[in-house]
């Protein structure tokens, strides 16, 4: 009985350490397609259409690995031409909390070759 | 038997608390735009100039370095600006002619004008929509090629704008790399 409990503590002490925030995308640039998006090292979905946007995606890691701030990554698709992107912006995610993130046309955008 | 469900208990619990695999994307430092497409790309129009004055009934040709800021539109809308290539001027005969350097001898000053950004940095993800949506492609057809304005480099350092009011159709085919707009003669007043 000693091991259940202590076992049952011992699961419980890291499972209390253990949280999650909620990030979602929206691709509302005209005319492109968002792939491989990515967030730090988060993969958050392969592909966006125009107008399309991501489920939510869970990211999970220990409370204080919180919050997590990144660029958003992705490659930027049309026309058979592609090129690697990141947001200028970066955005934070806090435990516990929905991080929505729309790109549009005004989103401000870094080419790392170009750096 | 206690002990087993315990530990496997706490398998469970320590697993659960272990960071998910989310499948990160590893990114090259590349960020070029490349085209995945089998097909040739058009990617840009070639034109020749010879501008010229005239010196009673003889043709005089202009004889300087490049002719500057050749302002290219397609159907109306901006194309871009260009430089045309160099030219060795050494090798004319040369006369001054109201503030400029002419020769007998024709000169051609060749353009190569591929699509060209607003701007150098782009810098919203708008701007790179436009260019991907752009670069590189232009679909086949018939289009009207303008050639507005250029600029000479006169004897006394300033320059001479022209606008040579050269208004062409030019085809776009299929699978081609550029196309040749034609070669213009420009007299110059």
């Amino acid at each position: 009985m000693k091991t259940i409990l202590a076992s049952i503590a011992l699961a419980f002490l890291l499972s209390s350490c253990w949280d999650e925030g909620k990030l979602q995308v929206y691709n509302k640039i005209h005319n492109v397609k968002l792939e491989n998006i990515s967030f730090g090292d988060i993969s958050v979905f392969s592909s966006l259409l125009p107008g399309e946007n991501t489920d939510d995606v869970l990211v999970s890691d220990f409370r204080d690995k919180f919050p997590k701030v990144h660029q958003l990554e992705f490659y930027m698709v049309s026309n058979g031409n592609r090129v690697y992107l990141k947001t200028k912006s970066k955005y934070s995610l806090e435990y516990g909390e929905r991080l929505t993130i729309t790109i549009t046309d005004t989103t401000e955008v870094i080419n790392p070759l170009l750096q | 038997m206690r002990k087993i469900i315990a530990l496997l208990v706490t398998l469970f619990f320590i697993s659960a608390c272990q960071k998910s695999d989310f499948s990160p994307y590893s990114y090259t430092n590349e960020a070029t735009i490349y085209s995945d497409s089998k097909t040739t790309l058009f990617r840009e129009f070639l034109f020749i100039i010879d501008p010229y004055v005239l010196i009673g009934n003889d043709k005089k040709f202009i004889v300087c370095d490049t002719l500057r800021n050749v302002v290219i539109r397609l159907d109306n809308k901006p194309w871009g600006i260009f430089s045309s290539f160099e030219l060795d001027t050494s090798i004319f005969q040369k006369q001054v002619y109201t503030n400029l350097l002419v020769s007998t001898a024709t000169t051609k000053y060749s353009v190569i004008a591929p699509y060209l950004t607003k701007s150098d940095t782009l810098k919203t993800a708008g701007g790179y929509a436009d260019l991907l949506n752009n670069y590189l492609t232009l679909e086949p057809g018939n289009y009207i090629f303008e050639v507005i304005s250029f600029d000479i480099l006169q004897q006394d350092g300033t320059l001479k704008k022209v606008k040579p009011f050269i208004v062409v159709p030019v085809e776009v085919k299929e699978n081609t790399r550029n196309a040749f707009v034609g070669e213009f003669e420009v007299l110059i007043n």
